[in-house]
């Protein structure tokens, strides 16, 4: 489908959540400049700042979802699944102004279902190590780059009242042990459950043995919200958060110094990575007009623009990352993207309950794997 | 009313314009809040059984499957084994208690003392706050390093638990909170009953050589049925849709380890995060058996009463 940008005119309704005072200006110097490249468009932003989902889901059942909007990974299965989005390959074939090479393969592949595209990354967040420094060397100790360098460093930095090492007791985190012990939580092509294989359970397993000697905590254990706050409070050396933890740190902790590196690696390299997609509505009103607005946002520009200040880190390799997030990037290229099938959410709920329940009253990699499992 | 002046052979007719007139001014206040009743409670009631026949997806059904969502329902360990048991864990709990302590600030409250205005206040405070600031703010309390632990510690009992965290305290510790912030509204509806009994029979019972706990087992407790019945039936429909401290202190997945997933939590996981309408609606209406049962149990036990 060829769409002449010029021609294009009308009103786009553009919908996301919104994490920060600081995304929101930098969204809006975005959409200016937007603006002034395509006067004929007029762009209506309008947040949805809680319950994006439930408000989303009101929409669509309305048949009146904004032209574009954000699809997070997570969701995107169910949302396809029900025919609420408009593939987009139609809108990317023979397009000259618009080009998929660059976006990285992980990221696309959370939006594509039957070999149709459903959404282009608007940016991606995936795991690294980050440490305290001072910590390290108080320890004599480098940053790991193994799984022993990992058990050795976090036991050594393990202290009465610091953890070595604090890493949330939830899928989204121990996930990223899973694939570095060659396992994963679904086969490649996210047709089969893998998570009970003896490979996936061994980063399970990794995950309960660090916690058995000590080193490794969960923040409920620590008594913080979350592992940032751990860190940042000094309460842990090392934790495996993304890009998120970094104005986090420089707003909540300015004196917690931090050194960001790519996870340490198992038997293969793995991490995993959160994104969200700009998608159009297969209601939506403005498709074509919805679409150069995405073309531009996904596009170079826009996204060297919304990346600049490195709250996000860029979804194609053509855009260079904000300074200092180069081990982040680095991890996109082997991470698994977090987004699986529809019923995932059951899946995930199960394995972060069987996790809890393990850790207070002990038990195996093995019982949480098939609990989660069994949940599917 | 009819005004004064009009002469005395008027006033039947005018007063039979008035009451129709009346009538039909009453009714046009109605109509407005009669429609929405219906349309959103009585209408979607039954549209949520129709639902529930239904695999129902965001934009609607997809196909009738007709008692396929309940049966999954019997088969879900989640629902079988942690909803409906932390439900009626809750309730069996939450609600004697709610009930015994709001009575009993109610009697306090009722008595001729000092401030007794600013007892009344302070009792029902924990009911106007917001449920979901108070939750949050419970965390804090009864994190390891938290408020609860430390004066556990001045009485000699060392503890590093996270009390809302651990799958053995979580629901326990909701329960207490639950208590708390609702006793003042079960003090408030107490203390109306407890006005309305008169004097004159505690005057009697102290001639007859009663005292004050004989006359409050005699006379108020079982003139305080019609309350007892409200009180339970609220109570106990209050406890059975108990979500949004599990939501705010356990997020959508009951954490930890479902320890918090209620009946409607688990409604709510249904719809938000897997989308499935057709199997959320299934879960409504089994609720809504759950506190019709309930609710006509409770009538059995406190008689034919008119609630006040």
């Amino acid at each position: 489908m060829e769409i002449d940008e010029d021609a294009v005119t009308g009103t786009v309704r553009f919908s996301g959540f919104r994490s920060s005072d600081a995304e929101e200006e930098l969204l809006g110097q975005v959409l200016e400049a937007f603006a002034a490249k395509y006067p004929n468009i007029e762009v209506e932003y309008e947040p949805i700042p809680e319950g994006y989902v439930e408000q989303m889901t009101a929409q669509f059942s309305a048949g009146e979802p904004p032209d574009l909007f954000y699809m997070q990974a997570e969701f995107a299965n169910a949302w396809v699944e029900d025919g609420l989005i408009e593939p987009l390959d139609p809108y990317v074939a023979g397009n000259p102004e618009f080009d998929v090479e660059p976006f990285f393969d992980p990221l696309l592949a959370a939006f594509q279902f039957e070999d149709q595209t459903y959404g282009f990354p608007k940016d991606a967040s995936p795991l690294a190590l980050f440490t305290n420094p001072e910590m390290l060397s108080d320890a004599g100790v480098e940053v790991p780059t193994t799984w022993d360098e990992l058990r050795t460093a976090s036991e050594a930095l393990t202290s009465d009242g610091v953890a070595g090492l604090c890493v949330g007791s939830e899928l989204p985190r121990v996930g990223a042990f899973i694939y570095q012990a060659g396992g994963g939580i679904y086969n490649d092509d996210k047709s089969e459950l893998t998570i009970a294989e003896p490979a996936a359970v061994e980063g399970i397993d990794l995950y309960l043995e660090l916690h058995e000697s000590g080193a490794l905590q969960s923040p409920a254990e620590i008594g913080a919200g979350w592992c940032g706050e751990a860190f940042g409070q000094g309460l842990a050396a090392m934790t495996m958060e993304g890009n998120w933890l970094v104005p986090a740190l420089e707003n909540d902790f300015p004196d917690t110094s931090y050194e960001i590196a790519e996870l340490p690696q198992g038997a293969e390299q793995g991490n995993l990575a959160f994104t969200v997609s700009y998608s159009i509505g297969a209601d939506s009103e403005n498709k074509e007009a919805a679409w150069v607005l995405l073309q531009y946002l996904a596009g170079p520009e826009g996204m060297a623009e919304w990346t600049s200040l490195g709250l996000a880190l860029p979804s194609r390799d053509d855009v260079e990352p904000a300074e200092g997030r180069e081990a982040l990037v680095a991890g996109l290229e082997y991470a698994t993207a977090y987004a699986f099938e529809r019923s995932f959410p059951d899946v995930q709920g199960a394995f972060n309950n069987e996790l809890t329940r393990v850790l207070a009253d002990g038990g195996t990699g093995q019982e949480i794997a098939d609990a989660a499992a069994a949940a599917r | 009313m009819a005004s004064t002046s009009v002469a005395a052979g008027d006033r039947a007719t005018n007063l039979g314009d008035e009451r129709s007139r009346e009538a039909r001014v009453g009714l046009a206040f109605i109509a407005v809040p009669m429609a929405l009743f219906l349309t959103l409670q009585i209408f979607a009631i039954f549209y949520a059984f129709f639902i529930s026949f239904w695999d129902w997806g965001i934009r609607g059904p997809r196909d009738f499957v007709g008692l396929a969502n309940y049966s999954d329902l019997l088969g879900d360990n989640v629902f079988i084994g942690k909803a409906i048991p932390n439900t009626l864990f809750y309730t069996a709990i939450v609600v004697p208690a709610q009930m015994a302590l709001g009575l009993s600030l109610a009697v306090i409250v009722n008595q001729k003392i000092r401030g007794q205005t600013f007892f009344r206040a302070a009792f029902y405070f924990p009911a106007i706050a917001s449920s979901a600031a108070i939750v949050v703010l419970f965390t804090f309390l009864t994190q390891p390093a938290g408020l609860l632990n430390t004066v556990l510690g001045f009485v000699g009992i060392e503890s590093s638990l996270n009390w809302t965290n651990n799958p053995g305290t979580a629901l326990p510790s909701i329960m207490v909170l639950a208590v708390w912030t609702t006793s003042g509204t079960m003090m408030l509806f107490y203390l109306a009953s407890l006005q309305s009994i008169s004097r004159e029979l505690y005057e009697a019972a102290a001639l007859d050589g009663a005292n004050w706990w004989t006359a409050f087992w005699k006379i108020t407790f079982p003139l305080l049925k019609p309350a007892h019945f409200f009180v339970a039936a609220v109570s106990v429909i209050g406890a059975l849709q108990m979500f949004d401290q599990s939501f705010i202190a356990g997020g959508s997945d009951g954490a930890p380890a479902n320890a918090l997933t209620t009946m409607v939590l688990f409604l709510y996981r249904a719809t938000a995060a897997t989308f499935e309408f057709g199997y959320a609606a299934a879960v409504g209406v089994v609720l809504l058996v759950f506190i019709m049962t309930l609710t006509l149990i409770q009538r059995r036990l406190f008689g034919e009463v008119q609630a006040s």
